[in-house]
């Protein structure tokens, strides 16, 4: 029987490995169905979910024996750190190229950037900037908060802030942050927050719903009250800040020069260059990001006894963020003398464009006429400005006091 | 150099860190504030110059 089996890797491995490797590999199998299905239902996003759910599954059905028995697949090792050793998972493992050159130096993040600012309207940001940067400071609650708490639960600074950066809803920023800071546990960190971000699409109308009275929910905004801002004051503006936060933050520099690039190129209205960072560069980039991120689900990566106080921080980051921001918003909303929908708070974290696109459908559900995207995106923008902002302080400053 | 490796040497570090994004944040905001008025002061110049002409 077992010579038989043998002939089937996936099954083989199942049946004659521990029970509770072949336990964690059926949960994450059931996980991808369950990811496949919601993004079916329109639930969740299906951009980065769809190909990570099949990515969940594939690659722990396909787990089988290696060389020497030791038990693995053939899509990504991202465990591997010698030469030799990434030079042959280049050649057999199928992700692996994707993983080393894209993956694991940040690039993918860098590009998802690109395509970002190059769809981003920062029109509203430019028109109300100082309100919209308040907004998304209160919603960096979680990004703050979660530092502490981390290490109160033994994680140190480096991992402490790494997992914080879960609540600037940034999913490049993770990927960024962690890589720099806490390279052992950048995999799962990365992948607990890209699967957290997702989720939020599912999660936040709830605590939106819990906060935010419905009245206030249907304050419909006016965009024609805000006047149009010249692309060539948004070039002038993407220009200076990547030149000042650059100089005040070179570790995050990678991240401010690829996002307002692509805000230049919109700006600038470079049409083949715009087409190019705004279809292929940023559907291409997330796609892989989802199927390398879904193949990174394994056994040996879930099953690192930190990932489960991972899981918590990210979680609370996410939710203390969304409190903060819908806070900041009740704040605006009583500053502005109830002419600014609250929703806009949870736009401030920062996750562009699905916390926007969640205040606007919130809106809708309260007031089929109110129309809060524009104003949305501005919080969001200045969300994505913050959390930057935290990223460079965090990757400057934590290693100089760790 | 000063270690950070409690929970309360965490707290600090937060507020530190919240407090130093806040004014930076601020900073942010005047650099657009003030362009954007700059740069309308400026558009508003040429177009009284362009009508007197």
């Amino acid at each position: 029987m077992s010579d038989f089996l043998q002939i089937f890797g996936g099954l083989n491995t199942l049946v004659t490995g521990s029970l509770s490797s072949a336990l964690v590999r059926i949960l994450l199998i059931v996980i991808g169905l369950a990811l496949i299905y919601l993004c079916h239902k329109k639930i969740l996003d299906p951009l980065i979910l769809l190909p990570m759910g099949i990515g969940m599954i594939a690659v722990n059905a396909g787990t089988l024996l290696l060389e020497g028995g030791r038990i693995g697949n053939l899509f990504i090792d991202p465990l591997v750190s010698s030469q030799s050793g990434i030079i042959d998972a280049l050649q057999i493992e199928f992700l692996q190229p994707v993983y080393t050159l894209t993956f694991s130096n940040g690039l993918i993040a860098g590009l998802i950037f690109v395509g970002l600012g190059a769809i981003t309207d920062i029109d509203f940001l430019m028109a109300t900037p100082l309100s919209s940067m308040m907004l998304a400071v209160g919603a960096e609650l979680g990004t703050i908060m979660v530092l502490p708490i981390a290490m109160l639960w033994g994680l140190n600074l480096n991992e402490a802030a790494s997992i914080a950066m879960v609540g600037g809803a940034d999913g490049p920023m993770v990927l960024y942050t962690s890589l720099l800071l806490a390279r052992d546990l950048f995999v799962p960190i990365t992948v607990i927050g890209y699967v957290y971000l997702s989720l939020t699409y599912a999660g936040y109308p709830f605590l939106i719903r819990a906060l935010v009275p419905k009245k206030m929910r249907g304050i419909a905004m006016d965009p024609r009250a805000v006047k149009k801002v010249p692309p060539a004051e948004k070039l002038a503006f993407a220009v200076l800040v990547v030149l000042v936060l650059s100089l005040l933050f070179p570790a995050a520099s990678p991240l401010f020069a690829s996002f307002f690039l692509g805000v230049a190129i919109k700006e600038m209205n470079v049409a083949r260059l715009k087409e190019f960072v705004e279809g292929p560069l940023l559907n291409g980039s997330t796609f892989f990001l989802g199927l390398v991120l879904g193949c990174l689900f394994s056994v040996e990566i879930v099953s690192n006894t930190t990932v489960f106080k991972l899981l918590v921080l990210g979680m609370l980051a996410l939710l203390l963020s969304g409190i903060g921001g819908i806070l900041a918003g009740l704040l605006h909303y009583k500053l502005s003398h109830g002419k600014a929908n609250p929703l806009l708070g949870i736009a401030a974290v920062s996750c562009l464009p699905t916390t926007a696109k969640i205040a606007q459908k919130a809106a809708c559900e309260a007031n089929k006429w109110a129309l809060i995207l524009p104003y949305a995106m501005g919080a969001s923008v200045a969300g994505v400005v913050t959390t930057a902002i935290i990223c460079g302080i965090y990757v400057a400053a934590v290693p100089i006091f760790s | 150099m000063i270690k950070v490796d409690t929970p309360l040497d965490g707290v600090i570090f937060a507020i530190g860190t919240y407090v130093l994004m806040f004014l930076i944040s601020l900073f942010v905001a005047g650099i657009i504030w003030s362009m954007t008025r700059i740069l309308s002061r400026k558009r508003k110049t040429e177009a009284g110059t362009a009508g007197k002409q």
